[in-house]
């Protein structure tokens, strides 16, 4: 029984510790770029309040999108320009070669398409939800560490800065 | 017994002095026993309102901030999970090491499978993963479902159930969310996974408790879904590719069941036959679902036909095999029938106040009915183990 209880004991570390290592790995060794968000404010009966961050690159207006299936996992390309504002450069399905891109996946695949990256939540102070999001109305961004294999976290929004 | 005593003491079988010293043992071991209930109730559930106190405290962010203002993100993980650790160490030292409080020491580890869960979701908070995720549920699912057979604790399989059916359907939103006609099937694949889940030989050998647990979560949303359609004015399906996904499911369930058929020694048994027959007979219904298209009647019968074929089941099983659990599954489908059904028929053609009046009154007549059905039963359980022991 003892063992066991050693064996339970060392899963929940390792799950905590690998969940700590890879995002901690992604905030470290990815490079930052600024992404131009645009919010929704829910909340989640689990952790609180947090804003959905919906960002510029969520929505890819001129696409053909036909051969692309709902969840299929998509590759953008961005383009980094002043101030490390980053925007989309183009889409594929298969990942890059080079050059600075984020792995996401199809949620809608007809037009406009709509990809999501993984970083579309931000978890905020309690009851602070609206108030941020009525300040994320305008020239918000927000800073995220891109790994090059294309995962991506979020570090901090960065409110009312106009570049 | 207490009658028994009498009829011994009359019959000049024991003496007036034996029978107030067996009256009085009686009394002092129904008093053990409520005790010990209370107790195990008590720490129960301060167990879970404790875990809930911790899931609540990381949900409102503001107080973590403040209190750890100091400190850094990965120490209050740490902090976290230490508490964690130490309160499911604790419970196992005191229940199985110690054994000088058992059963405080199983509420703790109850506890602390409450607050792993809590400690996940504090690392999602801190580095802004998705929220409402299947993977943080399959996490947490991973992590406390072993801990259900190692300490063979109840109230930790049905954590786990719980946690299965929500990240099942944060899944479903994740993956399939734009196919919405196909959600209809999502709670008859889990009720019925569940179903066969407590239907494995081994689980039911040696685990029986947890086996009627899967097969009484299983029913709910068979049930449930079986109310919903009795509802629906029509079903058909536009043949998406998701159907196909959903035509391998039904094949995998049946694979299932028919490996549980094969391995079960008591095959003959007609309760058995007749969960397998149960559980072929819904697969095929969901694919004549998919085949053809249902219309108003034939959807109105099917369903009705389903759901008072499972309270009829319920109860006739329940009371069959003297289980408790089986005959309040049954009451509470009954009554949530009798209410959807009279408010379907009731509220359009009764006075409002005659409506609730007559309603009420069924209820309570109702409830006095199988109370006093439930009260004879475990009476003559009673009885009959006593006779056993004696």
């Amino acid at each position: 029984m003892k063992q066991l209880v050693w064996v339970i004991l060392t899963i929940w570390i390792v799950i905590s510790g690998f969940m700590i290592l890879s995002s901690q790995l992604t905030l470290t060794t990815g490079e930052e770029v600024l992404l131009k968000i645009a919010p929704v404010d829910p909340r989640d009966l689990l952790r609180g309040d947090y804003v959905i961050l919906n960002y510029d690159i969520s929505t890819i207006p001129n696409r053909d999108s036909e051969y692309l299936k709902t969840n299929e996992t998509v590759y953008v390309k961005l383009k980094v320009g002043q101030n490390k504002i980053a925007s989309f450069e183009s889409l594929s399905k298969v990942k890059p070669k080079k050059g600075l891109f984020i792995k996401g996946k199809v949620k809608r695949n007809y037009r406009p398409l709509t990809v999501t990256y993984g970083i579309e939540s931000y978890f905020v102070k309690e009851k602070t939800g609206r108030e941020l999001e009525r300040n994320l109305r305008s020239n918000a961004y927000a800073k995220v560490s891109i790994r090059k294999d294309g995962s991506a976290k979020v570090k901090e929004l960065v409110l009312n800065r106009a570049f | 017994m207490e009658k028994r005593i009498k009829q011994w003491l009359e019959k000049g079988l024991i003496s007036a002095s034996q029978a107030e010293a067996l009256t009085n043992d009686l009394e002092q071991e129904a008093e053990r026993l409520r005790k010990k209930r209370s107790q195990i109730a008590l720490y129960t559930i301060g167990a879970i309102l404790v875990g809930l106190g911790v899931i609540t405290f990381i949900a409102a962010n503001d107080w973590i901030l403040k209190i750890f203002l100091m400190l850094g993100d990965i120490f209050k993980i740490i902090l976290l999970l230490a508490l964690t650790c130490g309160i499911f160490y604790g419970g196992y030292i005191l229940t199985y090491e110690k054994k000088n409080f058992p059963k405080l020491g199983k509420a703790f580890i109850v506890l602390s499978s409450i607050m792993i869960g809590a400690t996940y979701a504090l690392i999602g908070q801190i580095y802004h993963f998705n929220a409402n995720n299947s993977a943080l549920m399959f996490v947490w699912l991973i992590s406390v479902y072993p801990m259900a057979f190692i300490f063979r604790d109840r109230a930790i399989n049905v954590l786990s159930i719980i946690l299965f059916i929500i990240g099942v359907v944060f899944w479903y939103m994740e993956n399939c969310g734009s196919e919405n006609d196909i959600f209809f099937f999502v709670p008859f694949l889990i009720g019925l996974f569940l179903y066969c889940l407590g239907n494995v030989p081994i689980l039911k050998k040696n685990y029986n408790e947890f086996s009627l647990s899967y097969k009484i979560c299983g029913l709910v949303p068979i049930f449930i879904m079986f109310l919903i359609l009795s509802y629906m004015k029509e079903l058909s399906f536009n043949g998406p590719a998701l159907l196909i996904s959903l035509v391998v499911f039904i094949i995998l369930l049946a694979v299932f069941n028919l490996i549980n058929y094969s391995l079960e020694s008591d095959r003959e048994d007609k309760l058995f036959k007749l969960e397998t027959g149960f559980i072929y007979t819904i697969l095929l219904l969901l694919i004549l679902f998919i085949v053809y298209p249902f219309n108003e009647i034939a959807l109105k019968l099917t369903a009705n036909i389903f759901c008072i074929s499972m309270i009829a089941s319920a109860f006739s099983f329940g009371y069959k095999f003297e289980n408790v659990r089986l005959i309040n599954l049954g009451t509470a489908f009954l009554v949530t029938y009798l209410l959807v059904r009279y408010f379907e028929y009731g509220w359009a053609y009764l006075n409002k106040s005659i409506f609730f009046i007559l309603g009420g009154v069924c209820l309570i007549a109702l409830g006095y009915h199988l109370e006093k059905k439930k009260r004879d039963m475990l009476k003559g359980a009673q009885e009959k183990s006593e006779g056993g022991e004696n």
